[in-house]
């Protein structure tokens, strides 16, 4: 079975999920709620969780928009559990997993959502937001950024201001179009964990904003037929292609 | 909120403190009180009992919150509705000022199950509106018969 | 219990100058938009706005320009439906007319 960047990145968070952990994304998330549909699909006993109040929604209900907050992560829930009640959950140290994005973010894993160019008070772009990053971050033990893009213009030299920035003592992972990077939990920065089949740690360094020192790192499996097919079983609307587009 | 550069930003909003228990620092925020909060809901009776049916977001913590509630209502139902199963009414009565009947309060926006894609002709229409500084129009067409 | 029905126009009275409101509902879902609408018929101003994540309603109050401050975790009508344009025509640039305060 063939496959692309979109499903590459969403077998990479699939991968990302054990069987045990309580694992949340947010609004806005159409990448890791097809990849979380397909991972329940592969037979994960995960947790789901996610802002439209369901817990373990029916994930072989097909989504047909990319918004997150739509009955599709509603229907067929076992149980309600809002938002304020995942923020104190995860504030209690018992979230493992939340995916997250950003605008932009440095070798040190800071992360700007809140604006970009200009400054604060007089910004370019007013971005969306941390949407609870800021919060979740410090006390998630294991924070997953995801982006569906590698360049230039989102991986850059320095962040000026921060909207979250990962806590020095706990994992942080960063998955993009093109290769892992991770922050293992006591180091400061990111290094490049794993790339991808059909890329090089050249085109990487090729296509990201800061000094990458990293000579040798593996290459990360290709989705097997089981992942892609858990994949087009959940989103046969092809929602996961919203964010690559 | 620890590694946010908004902590620093915002003085008015976030304070570190040291923990009056063991003298930690933490990231104190400043609680917001509400003069009113504004909520649209599927069902509520005439004394503002609502029922919010599918995902209810942070409303009924706004409510809380709130010095008082403003409800709109895509219908008024009977109390009775209420008195099947208290449970699911997710604000009461004595949280709310006010209660207005006004069926498709969302839009072009989704309520959950009445409508549920959003009206994009319309949407685009406010999009569309912003840019040229037209809302007050956009605001007449949407406004009809409704006020 | 008492009858607290009331017009939409009635409704929208309640609200004054400088009020602080917290406005239900997230991006483009079971937003009181129409509400907002109705207030963008009265001369109510200096309004600041709260919500997790205010949506749709939210925006057409920083579009009239009703609206001068925003505490917000999330600020935007998620995918299709774009970020939030009344929010940023009025806190973007050089003389923006309303403030942000992320509040995570």
């Amino acid at each position: 079975m063939e496959y692309g960047k979109p499903e590459m990145m969403a077998v990479a968070i699939m991968r990302a999920i054990s069987d045990g952990d309580i694992v949340f994304h947010g609004l806005a998330s159409s990448t890791p709620m097809v990849a979380m549909k397909a991972a329940k699909a592969m037979g994960k006993t995960f947790t789901y969780l996610t802002l439209s109040d369901g817990v373990d929604h029916d994930y072989l209900k097909p989504p047909t928009v990319a918004s997150t907050l739509t009955a599709n992560t509603y229907e067929g829930s076992v149980a309600t559990f809002g938002l304020d009640e995942i923020f104190d959950l995860y504030s209690s140290g018992k979230g493992d997993i939340a995916f997250l994005s950003c605008l932009q973010m440095d070798k040190s894993g800071r992360i700007a959502m809140s604006y970009l160019g200009g400054t604060y008070d007089n910004p370019k772009l007013r971005g969306p937001g941390g949407a609870g990053s800021a919060t979740l971050t410090p006390v998630t033990k294991k924070t997953i950024i995801w982006k569906p893009q590698h360049d230039k213009r989102t991986f850059v030299e320095h962040v000026e201001f921060a909207t979250t920035s990962p806590d020095v003592n706990k994992e942080f992972t960063v998955i993009t179009t093109l290769c892992i990077f991770k922050k293992p939990a006591g180091e400061k920065y990111l290094k490049v964990h794993t790339i991808f089949p059909y890329t090089t740690l050249e085109e990487v360094k090729e296509n990201t904003g800061w000094q990458i020192d990293e000579t040798n790192v593996p290459v990360m499996d290709p989705p097997t037929e089981e992942e892609l097919r858990a994949l087009k079983l959940v989103d046969p609307n092809n929602i996961l292609g919203f964010e690559f587009k | 909120m620890w590694g946010s550069d908004l902590v620093a930003k915002r003085p008015e909003f976030f304070q570190v403190v040291k923990s009056p228990f063991d003298g930690t620092e933490v990231v104190c925020v400043k609680a917001l009180v509400p003069d009113y909060a504004i909520i649209h809901v599927q069902e509520a009776d005439i004394y503002g009992n609502c029922r919010i049916l599918g995902p209810s977001y942070q409303d009924a913590l706004m409510a809380r919150a709130a010095k008082k509630t403003i409800v709109t209502t895509e219908r008024i139902v009977g109390t009775y509705r209420m008195k099947e199963e208290p449970k699911l009414t997710a604000v009461p009565h004595f949280l709310v000022e006010a209660v207005v009947e006004l069926p498709g309060g969302a839009k072009p926006g989704i309520c959950y199950p009445e409508y549920q894609a959003v009206e994009w002709p319309k949407h685009k229409a406010y999009q569309k509106a912003v840019k040229e500084g037209q809302v007050p129009q956009y605001a007449d067409s949407m406004l009809e018969g409704r006020l | 219990m008492y009858d607290k029905t009331m017009s939409l126009s009635q409704a929208a009275d309640l609200i004054k100058d400088g009020m602080l409101l917290a406005i239900g509902g997230n991006g483009m879902h079971r937003t009181p938009s129409i509400f907002s609408l109705a207030l963008t018929k009265k001369p109510v101003k200096e309004l600041k706005v709260c919500g997790a994540a205010p949506g749709l309603a939210s925006d057409i109050l920083f579009a009239s320009f009703q609206a001068d401050t925003a505490y917000f975790g999330f600020f935007g009508l998620e995918n299709e439906a774009g970020l939030a344009p009344g929010m940023r025509k009025s806190m973007e640039g050089d003389n923006p007319k309303a403030k942000a305060i992320e509040g995570s």
